[in-house]
């Protein structure tokens, strides 16, 4: 009975100490130590990590829907789910529109598609080019989306009047869509 | 009595020839977590920490670390990768360091002394990079492979078949997520590559060392450590007076074998 006791009373301290040891860990880390290991990535990875990608470090698949609808990254009618899995296509729509690219003439006359979003991230070597819109993306894949798309934000700003010349109807160079 | 006294000199011996380094982390730039190796949780990374073999280190969006290793290598770990440290052992004046590259970019700057001989490398799902007395940039991203660039100095880049290529400074190798290496584009940039199979060493056994029409690699060089063979290539330059010869890859089908004579 005392023994029992005792190795309650140890474990209990064992957990406190623990506690009080382990300095708390970072609210997107979390995220990209789950999705590292995720077969196959949900609607809700995919929404997380562009909102990552827009400057929200936190929140869950209901604020982070939100706020991408808000800055008009999301159209109004999807309705994004934990369980769904995430397509290529369904990513790339999100991403070019977090990115503001202007695309191609087929873009810019039709707007962004999913599949149009899709060859744009493929063309811009964001998106792995195996498989098609429709193919669905890994845990691992989400990761490198985000990398690559920081990436290509950061090259983008760091040359602005290449931007400029976009903007103003120029097509970049070697663009064969 | 005597021999508990014996087998326990015998381990202080051996934990003196070969033990276990730890990498300390130098700095922190924005988020980063560490997982201890029996440990099965994350824990927010500081300044100061200490990294074994079998640790994991992760870093967060736009955050950055730097680890710096006891023989003197220093390893940026780049935003969005998990990194662990595989194996890192001192045995007597030879540095052996491992990192596994789970995804991200770590670059490694590794000083080669004359005290201290550095086997450094780091290992991809597609690739194995080495490096010695050198600077490489490895970057693995799911989808798109591993991309080997060299920025200074020597290095091998092996890919999962192996078939490894030789990196000078300013060299880039590209291993395919699907484990083939490089673009033929990258690969013309490269010295020279060989082949690594169980194939390829017998045909150079059969050769002898004279007349081989391969990277000379002798049975005892060990296939799996791809820095042994830059030793290797190294040694014969400035040991050997043979003539050797090497493959150059001049596009995707076909090779061009040089000639070289050794000093």
């Amino acid at each position: 009975m005392t023994s029992g006791r005792v190795r309650i009373g140890n474990a209990v301290l064992a957990i406190l100490a623990g506690l009080a040891c382990g300095a708390p860990v970072h609210a997107q880390s979390a995220f990209f130590r789950e999705v590292v290991l995720k077969p196959r990535a949900t609607q809700a990875d995919g929404v997380r990590m562009v909102s990552i990608l827009l400057g929200k470090r936190a929140g869950d698949l209901p604020s982070d829907t939100e706020f991408l609808k808000t800055r008009g990254v999301m159209p109004q009618d999807w309705k994004p789910s934990a369980e769904a899995q995430l397509s290529k296509g369904w990513a790339s729509y999100l991403l070019v529109q977090a990115l503001g690219e202007r695309g191609g003439a087929g873009a810019r006359v039709m707007g962004w598609s999913k599949r149009r979003a899709y060859q744009e991230l493929v063309y811009l070597q964001i998106m792995p080019a195996k498989g098609g819109e429709h193919a669905k993306l890994t845990g691992p894949e989400v990761i490198t989306l985000l990398d690559r798309s920081a990436a290509h934000r950061a090259k983008r700003q760091s040359r602005p009047s290449e931007q400029v010349s976009q903007d103003a109807g120029g097509k970049p160079e070697g663009k064969g869509k | 009595m005597r021999l508990s006294a014996i087998a326990l000199t015998g381990l202080l011996l051996l934990s003196g020839a070969c033990r276990a380094q730890e990498a300390t982390i130098k700095s922190i730039s924005g988020e980063a977590e560490v997982k201890a190796a029996p440990a099965t949780d994350f824990v927010a990374a500081a300044v100061g920490a200490k990294l074994k073999g079998g640790d994991y280190i992760m870093t967060g969006f736009e955050s950055t670390v730097v680890l710096a290793f006891e023989d003197n290598s220093e390893v940026t770990v780049y935003q969005l990768t998990q990194l662990r440290v595989d194996e890192f052992l001192m045995k007597e004046n030879r540095a052996k360091t491992q990192l596994f590259l789970r995804v991200g970019t770590v670059q490694a700057k590794v000083k080669h002394t004359a005290s201290v001989r550095s086997d450094f490398s780091v290992v991809t799902p597609t690739c194995t990079a080495s490096v010695r007395g050198s600077e490489e940039r490895v970057t693995y991203l799911p989808g798109f492979g591993t991309t080997v660039e060299y920025l200074e100095g020597l290095g091998l880049a092996q890919d999962a078949r192996g078939r490894a290529v030789l990196l000078r400074a300013n060299d880039t190798a590209k291993v395919s997520q699907s484990g083939s290496l490089a673009t033929p584009g990258d690969v013309a940039q490269a010295t020279a590559i060989t082949d690594l199979t169980p194939q390829g060493a017998e045909s150079r056994e059969r050769h002898g060392s004279l007349g081989f029409n391969r990277l000379s690699i002798r049975p005892e060089t060990d296939p799996n450590n791809p820095f042994s063979i830059v030793q290797q290539i190294e040694s014969q330059r400035s040991t050997s007076s043979l003539i050797f010869r090497y493959d150059l890859l001049t596009d995707a089908n076909h090779t061009q074998t040089n000639a070289t004579r050794g000093q």
